[in-house]
């Protein structure tokens, strides 16, 4: 989140939630395009006639490839996670789920709050949706223009990089897959992660 | 690559099909040639992209789906000169392999912010050619004083080619990508036309920066656009990617139920 505030500012970043795309994509694109443009307000605009074309044309227009039957549904992997791992993931990064609105809240409706937490800490609702604010402000950034006075950012460089997975977490990783191929070539093998 | 490397691979899926009375995935091919075959690779990302660098030789051919390979026409599979002339007519590929265009329109970067921020919908109309689904490239003129060069940053699984699909239709124009094409083959094979493009035919580049890809091309932008997914959902969808080496094939078989 360094990028377009803080002490060392880089290019203005807006953030876009794949959940918003399925949610309410009219409105989340014209964010993006606002952002994209450098324009305050769509209204009346081409882009604004060709978002609205695009989305009402439905899903087939932007499919690539052939979905799974889980895509775009929310909630659809909650029975994948046992009760010790959505701990885990609620101990850790409980600032950024309420921070990208992933959580409940006390007093606000959420479509995606995937993650119930029984009590709010003030920094916690503080953070709430927190991308929501920082996408206006990274707007208002790119309408006034004096984001190109910002360090532009240097995407893949070894310095600004880092390794999410190393080799032996990849191995780890694929071990049910290559054991179904061992199964379907027919060569023994027990399962061991 | 060397011969040695490619025959090996080319053995291993050729052996694993007559095992499998159907073209194998990247999975049964490292596999197999782990077992019977000795692997000059170390996981299933190398060989997956030791597959898409021989199929762009035209010595695989692979489904619609970029799951399976093979040496033998069949049905349901083509090779990557096949692919490419049916779904890029007009266009070609340079040095590098990535797509140019060789007879088709290319657009001019100004030009189309003009039609695009306008309120005249006659301009609209005028320049409706524009969005024909062709996802055209800009002309290659340097675009560097518009400031206006997107990154566009995602976590794998995270929609990005949904969403990269979505800016393509609204704007006309293909959208970049810095991953090396030894991944990205098989998202160019069905319609990105802007895989391992970073340069002036694109303003919007999708990458997963700050996350290390190997081979990704590096690239300036002055604007960070990041797509992100929960946890709950973008785990699961990774796990897949990892154990199926495909963005569209789900595993027959369940993590939570087969490898708790």
């Amino acid at each position: 989140m360094k990028h377009g505030s803080g002490e060392n500012p880089t290019a203005p970043l807006y953030v876009s939630r794949y959940e918003d795309m399925y949610l309410n994509p009219a409105a989340e694109l014209e964010g993006i395009f606002k952002f994209i443009l450098d324009l305050e307000d769509l209204e009346g605009t081409n882009v604004q006639r060709r978002i609205r074309e695009v989305v009402a044309a439905g899903d087939k227009a932007t499919q690539l490839y052939e979905l799974k039957d889980t895509t775009g549904k929310m909630k659809a992997n909650v029975d994948k996670y046992n009760e010790e791992q959505v701990k885990y993931i609620k101990d850790n990064f409980a600032d950024m789920l309420y921070f990208f609105g992933y959580t409940n809240h006390p007093e606000q409706q959420n479509p995606t709050a995937l993650y119930q937490f029984d009590e709010h800490t003030p920094e916690n609702l503080a953070k709430f949706n927190g991308f929501r604010k920082h996408n206006e402000e990274a707007i208002k950034l790119v309408v006034k223009g004096t984001h190109t006075n910002l360090l532009p950012i240097n995407a893949n460089t070894k310095t600004e990089n880092f390794e999410i997975f190393n080799e032996e977490l990849v191995g780890k990783a694929q071990l049910p897959g290559l054991h179904e191929a061992k199964k379907s070539l027919k060569i023994e093998s027990e399962f061991t992660m | 690559m060397p011969s040695w490397i490619v025959n090996k691979f080319l053995l291993s899926v050729d052996t694993a099909e007559d095992k499998l009375g159907r073209p194998p995935n990247a999975l049964e091919v490292f596999v197999e040639m782990e077992e019977f075959h000795g692997s000059p690779v170390k996981n299933c990302f190398q060989v997956a992209a030791v597959l898409c660098s021989i199929h762009r030789e035209d010595w695989l051919l692979s489904n619609k789906s970029g799951y399976n390979w093979t040496r033998r026409p069949q049905e349901g599979f083509r090779t990557y000169s096949q692919i490419f002339r049916d779904i890029y007519p007009g266009y070609g590929v340079d040095s590098n392999q990535t797509v140019v265009a060789t007879t088709a329109k290319t657009v001019n970067y100004e030009f189309l912010l003009d039609v695009l921020r306008s309120k005249d919908e006659k301009l609209m109309e005028e320049n409706s050619w524009l969005w024909d689904y062709e996802f055209r490239l800009l002309d290659g003129k340097d675009i560097s004083s518009f400031e206006n060069k997107i990154c566009f940053n995602t976590m794998p699984r995270s929609g990005s080619s949904w969403l990269r699909r979505f800016i393509e239709q609204i704007t006309g124009i293909s959208t970049g990508a810095s991953t090396s094409l030894h991944s990205a083959t098989l998202l160019q094979n069905v319609g990105l036309k802007g895989e391992a493009i970073t340069d002036d035919r694109c303003f919007i580049i999708k990458a997963t920066h700050p996350m290390s890809m190997p081979g990704s091309i590096t690239f300036g932008a002055n604007k960070v656009l990041w797509l992100v997914r929960n946890p709950m959902d973008v785990i699961v969808s990774f796990a897949s990617l990892m154990n199926t080496c495909s963005h569209t094939h789900k595993p027959e078989w369940d993590y939570a139920k087969d490898y708790p």
